[in-house]
């Protein structure tokens, strides 16, 4: 058995310590998505004295998109969580042949 | 953090049982003879509105309880070490005073320091704005590196990084703008703080504001309350009292029951550059204005979009140090409100966007209500008005068989007085609220004049209210009617200096309103003479529309109040650094006479310094021909019939300007 697995078996052993890892993870997660961004732009800063504002550095901006709930869209939603996600929470089915 | 959820299920139930109260107790006085037509409509739009003003009173309450125990209303960690953060403080214009975008741009710059960079954002579409304001940059910078030590900092004139950025095309009007900045320059920067052309914040407000950004880093937007000073007409100082009196209970209020659902009033606000750039780029609505084309009021929907990806919006009530000027006089007030009813209605199309969180929802519905609330409060008046015009007396005597059926004629006087009391406590009570709040801290009593003033000032100030109330609500009426028939608002720039509005300018502007109120009174005590008393305090604000507007724009009856303390604020009576460092610097600046956009032809320093400030513009997209025979006059200095626009071109063709 590889080392790799005999890790991964141990580690799982030890439910607490797994919870552990993983809410640390996400948490860690979660903070570089939220602010890794801005250390990102830590780009060299040029001005000139004779223009008005520092070299531009072009990002574009998206539009956000703005859907309003109408009756069909709220009914097609209504739809999708009474029939789609009990369908997505039902246990997988397992064939014999796949076990 | 606290748990705010009990707090806002207090609120409504609050809100929901105050409303039913009422609407039960006004029902019980209709169904004794049978609900009429009138009175259902009555009852229905008296439910809305009884709704609307008891959320306020609510929000009061909460507010001076918040108030009152203390509690800490901007639960995020404290700030930490010093900043490494780069910020940029942006001021977009569009054809403002110059002198004062650039005092207050220097005021700012000498209370914070080098530390953040300022960009002049100019929108301006006046030619002469135009390259006043370039002159205006090039002064306060030579001015700046000349006088470092002047400024008694540690950091020096010469390291202030002061920019400026004229846009040709003011595509997305402020919103535009500030997306133009975010696309060319957001990438340097991890926050940016919005001002207004008439706002101002201290220094140690804006180091305090990126701590907390720092220390919090899902925060994508503290918002700091801009408190109302600066302004010497006897109406904005009515208006910069109640901002100083009844403000900090509403703010308090607000953040009390949003928590991290905060929203976004347009200035005065620190923003994280990256989330802003993700979440909060502006898609054009579908359809022409005044609901379709381009999204006029931003702050609520960015704050909105904020939240929706998941970021936290905070506001800092007891933050301190950020302020603003209001209109001088009740003319521009209104003027103001009339782009505002527009952006709050077009808020319509948006309030049921999917995957708002249901408070950005709420922040959206009350500001479509502040201006919709005017036409229902119309509306039901006039049916009441009806309503009592058709009221026969006593009903008619029924035979059952051969027997009279007397009619039983019950008083409902006490329901009715009730109902009114409850209304009048409602409106006052958030005003005694907030001056027995005042009153508990004695140094905040001191800086309005003392216990007497304070008293005074605020029965003086109800009297203003009451009697602008009509005013406002037709005002705002007309406004979204106009708003629903089709008609759209331009983008015209705000007065903001103080001056006395002449007679006849009032009496063009306000004679409508006047005439309707004389209407109205001969209509009521024709029709309805035993329930006119009822009216009497809203058709007085009607009756007094011109000589109410007239006088209090008088910055003379403003000083002489101020001379009695009447009104006074903190902002006068002990003075405010920032604000009196703006007002001497636009008090000693130097007029540029004449037509100033002349200078780039005429002076070769101003044409050089306008090319530079030209550099990586866009060419002119106007008509080439035109372009041609507009280079041919300046050549010859015959501009004496260039109009705006010719000049605007012609002052954005860096090739033309060169060959000159």
């Amino acid at each position: 058995m590889s080392l790799a697995s005999e890790l991964h078996r141990t580690i799982h052993y030890f439910a607490a310590l797994s919870r552990l890892i993983t809410n640390v993870g996400r948490a860690t997660i979660r903070v570089y998505q939220m602010d890794s961004q801005s250390r990102a732009f830590e780009v060299p800063f040029v001005s000139s004295l004779d223009a008005g504002t520092p070299l531009r550095c072009p990002r574009p901006m998206a539009a956000q998109p703005i859907v309003a709930w109408t009756p069909v869209r709220i009914l097609g939603a209504l739809f999708a969580a009474l029939v789609l996600t009990p369908v997505q929470l039902a246990p997988a089915v397992i064939t014999r042949r796949r076990a | 953090m606290p748990d705010i959820a009990p707090r806002r299920w207090l609120y409504l139930f609050l809100v929901l049982a105050s409303t039913v109260a009422a609407v039960t107790q006004m029902a019980g006085v209709f169904q004794v003879d049978g609900f009429t037509l009138r009175e259902t409509v009555i009852l229905a739009l008296f439910a809305v509105l009884f709704a609307w003003i008891t959320s306020s009173f609510w929000l009061a309450v909460f507010g001076a309880y918040a108030r009152f125990a203390k509690i800490n209303l901007l639960p995020l960690k404290p700030p930490g070490e010093p900043s490494a953060a780069r910020t940029a403080i942006l001021m977009p214009v569009y054809n403002e005073d110059v002198a004062r975008v650039f005092s207050g741009v220097r005021a700012v710059w000498e209370s914070v320091g080098a530390d953040f960079d300022f960009y002049i954002l100019s929108d301006s579409t006046n030619p002469a704005n135009w390259v006043a304001e370039e002159l205006e940059w090039q002064r306060l910078r030579s001015d700046m590196a000349s006088s470092s030590e002047a400024v008694g900092q540690e950091t020096s004139g010469q390291d202030a990084h002061i920019y400026y950025r004229h846009r040709a095309r003011n595509t997305g009007r402020k919103a535009g703008n500030i997306q133009d900045f975010c696309e060319n320059w957001g990438q340097l920067y991890d926050y940016m703080v919005i001002l207004d052309a008439d706002s101002l914040m201290t220094g140690k407000t804006l180091t305090q504001l990126v701590g907390l950004m720092d220390a919090n880093p899902r925060t994508a937007l503290i918002q700091a309350p801009a408190q109302l000073v600066g302004r010497s007409s006897l109406f904005a100082r009515i208006q910069q009292f109640s901002s100083s009196v009844y403000g900090p209970i509403h703010t308090a209020g607000l953040a009390f029951l949003q928590g991290a659902d905060g929203n976004y009033w347009g200035h005065n606000a620190i923003i994280r550059v990256h989330a802003f750039m993700q979440h909060c780029g502006l898609p054009r609505l579908p359809g022409r204005p005044p609901f379709g084309g381009e999204i006029m009021s931003h702050d609520f929907i960015e704050a909105a979009f904020l939240r929706r990806a998941g970021w936290d919006v905070w506001m800092a009530p007891d933050i301190g140090g950020s302020f603003e000027e209001p209109p001088p006089t009740l003319m521009d007030y209104l003027i103001r409100d009339r782009r505002w009813c527009q952006g709050n209605l077009q808020h319509l199309r948006i309030v049921f966007a999917q995957g708002l969180t249901l408070p950005s929802r709420l922040h959206l519905a009350m500001g479509i209500m502040s201006y919709a609330a005017s036409p229902l409060w119309l509306l039901l008046l006039i049916v009441s008005a009806i309503d009592m015009m058709s009221f026969n007396g006593a009903p008619s005597v029924r035979y059952i068989g051969l027997h009279p059926s007397l009619p039983l004629l019950v008083s409902h006087a006490a329901e009715l007085v009730v109902l009114v009391l409850a209304t009048l406590v409602l409106l006052y009570g958030p005003k005694f609220l907030a001056v027995v709040a005042l009153l508990e801290s004695p140094e905040a009593t001191r800086a309005h004049g003392g216990t007497g003033a304070v008293l005074q000032g605020a029965l003086w100030e109800s009297v203003f209210s009451t009697l602008m109330a009509p005013i406002v609500m037709l005002q705002h009426s007309w406004y979204v009617i106009s708003i629903l028939m089709g008609m759209a608002t331009g983008w015209n720039p705000q007065t903001r200096t103080d001056r006395a509005l002449p007679l006849g300018l009032v009496a063009r502007k306000f004679a409508v309103h006047s005439l309707i109120g004389m209407a109205a009174t001969v209509i009521l005590w024709r029709w309805a003479h035993d329930s006119f008393n009822w009216f009497v305090p809203l058709l007085a604000g009607l009756w007094l529309a011109i000589p109410l507007v007239l006088i209090s724009s008088s910055p003379l009856l403003g000083l002489v109040m101020r001379k009695d303390r009447l009104f006074l604020v903190p902002s006068e009576s002990r003075g405010l650094k920032v604000l009196d460092r703006a007002h001497a610097l636009a008090g000693n600046h130097e007029e540029l006479s004449g037509e100033t956009q002349q200078l780039v032809l005429e002076d070769g320093r101003v044409r050089d310094l306008h090319l530079a400030l030209l550099a990586g513009a866009p060419a002119p997209s106007g008509d080439s021909t035109r372009l041609g025979v507009l280079r041919a006059q300046a050549a010859r200095r015959e501009t004496a019939g260039f109009s705006r626009d010719d000049w605007s071109l012609l002052l954005s063709d860096a090739e033309g300007l060169r060959a000159l």
